[in-house]
């Protein structure tokens, strides 16, 4: 059985029954208020369009500096590929001069795209920069498919007939065996990946030193993909959870037997899928879940 | 959102925040619900880039007629 940790202000996490020893950091008791600052490519766009987007200068920043000043947020949820780590640089900076917190307080995650791969010593670097930091607390590979870094974009790159222009000279052990670097050389204090599955994991392992501390999946009431979630928890792997309430627009927090459930409870629809993906994973396994406070707005 | 890319954090209520931290006792009743939603409404994956290639998820696959990159 895993540990319940309930922490203010915004969720709950799970731990692994013993953290493994490449997780010393995930122990860290102030981790599960999570603010998430994701963009979503949309499922049927081919060709994403990143870089022509920004969200209103200053929102990111207020936002960040919202949730760690006034609500008690410690742990946030960035990427290169959101594209608004220089604005929670800016936010962190701020927070600091003004001695809100420290450094230390904070666990701070970001994710390598998939066109730094073959580069993840320069993908890290530019997060760090971005953000104002020297380390990270957490690391990891966003998505387990290296694209061509010399291609037409940066993000996105793109073969002549439209497809995604995928680095087939390189593979996900190679970028782990870099990230595992990274951990070594102190610039990730933990590395994990995210949106992997059982047999991609398996592969990584193979010829892995260090397990990754963290997978982080989609996981909601109607994905559970619970074999999966065991699987991490059986190689010691915490399972973070996004999108609990069904990503854009949070469609779950509309589901009518949700609805139901929250109203006989007297609670939000988010607190009944937040307590449920919790209560599953303290019975079987360790999982963090990442709520999106501003999901559906 | 039309041009594939949506920001989530438009906003940080303080609400929701207070909303989200509460712990619920959920019955065991609610919970085996909740746990078999997904087999009257089916299993749904949110969040699927279109990758040329199949991950190789057991449940909602995507990608299925791809090859997979192991």
């Amino acid at each position: 059985m895993g540990i319940l940790i309930h922490l203010t202000p915004t969720t709950v996490l799970c731990l692994p029954p013993s953290s493994s020893p490449s997780t010393p950091a995930l122990s860290c008791p102030q981790l599960a208020s999570v603010l998430s600052l994701s963009l979503i490519a949309s499922p049927s766009t081919s060709n994403t369009p990143t870089g022509t987007w920004r969200s209103p200068v200053g929102e990111v920043e207020a936002a960040v500096y919202h949730a760690i000043v006034h609500a008690g947020y410690r742990h946030i949820d960035c990427a290169f590929a959101y594209g608004n780590e220089a604005e929670v640089g800016s936010a962190l900076k701020r927070i600091f001069a003004e001695g809100h917190v420290t450094r230390s307080d904070l666990f701070i995650t970001s994710k390598l795209w998939s066109t730094y791969h073959t580069r993840a010593a320069e993908g890290i670097q530019k997060s760090l920069d971005l953000l104002g930091l020297d380390y990270l607390d957490l690391y990891l590979i966003h998505w387990p498919i290296p694209l061509n870094a010399h291609g037409n974009s940066d993000l996105f790159p793109t073969l002549p007939d439209g497809s995604r222009d995928i680095d087939t000279n390189w593979t996900f052990n190679q970028t782990w065996a870099s990230l595992e670097d990274l951990h070594k050389a102190g610039k990730a204090r933990a590395i994990g990946v995210s949106n992997f599955s059982v047999p991609y994991l398996q592969r990584l392992l193979e010829g892995a030193k260090v397990v990754p501390a963290v997978n982080q999946i989609e996981n909601h009431p109607l994905l559970l993909q619970t074999k999966l979630v065991e699987f991490c928890q059986s190689k010691g792997i915490v399972v973070t959870a996004y999108s609990p309430f069904g990503s854009i627009g949070g469609p779950l927090l509309a589901n009518p037997v949700l609805k139901g459930i929250a109203e006989k409870n007297g609670v939000s629809v988010g607190n009944v899928i937040l307590n449920s993906l919790c209560r599953f994973t303290q019975l079987s396994f360790g999982t963090g879940v990442i709520a999106n406070v501003g999901a559906g707005e | 959102m039309s041009r594939g890319i949506v920001v989530i954090p438009k906003s940080v209520t303080p609400k929701r925040i207070e909303e989200n931290n509460k712990l619920v006792d959920l019955d065991e009743k609610d919970l085996a619900t909740i746990a078999g939603l997904h087999k009257t409404e089916g299993i749904v994956r949110f969040v699927k880039p279109g990758w040329p290639v199949n991950l190789l998820f057991d449940e909602a696959n995507w990608g299925e007629n791809l090859r997979s990159l192991l």
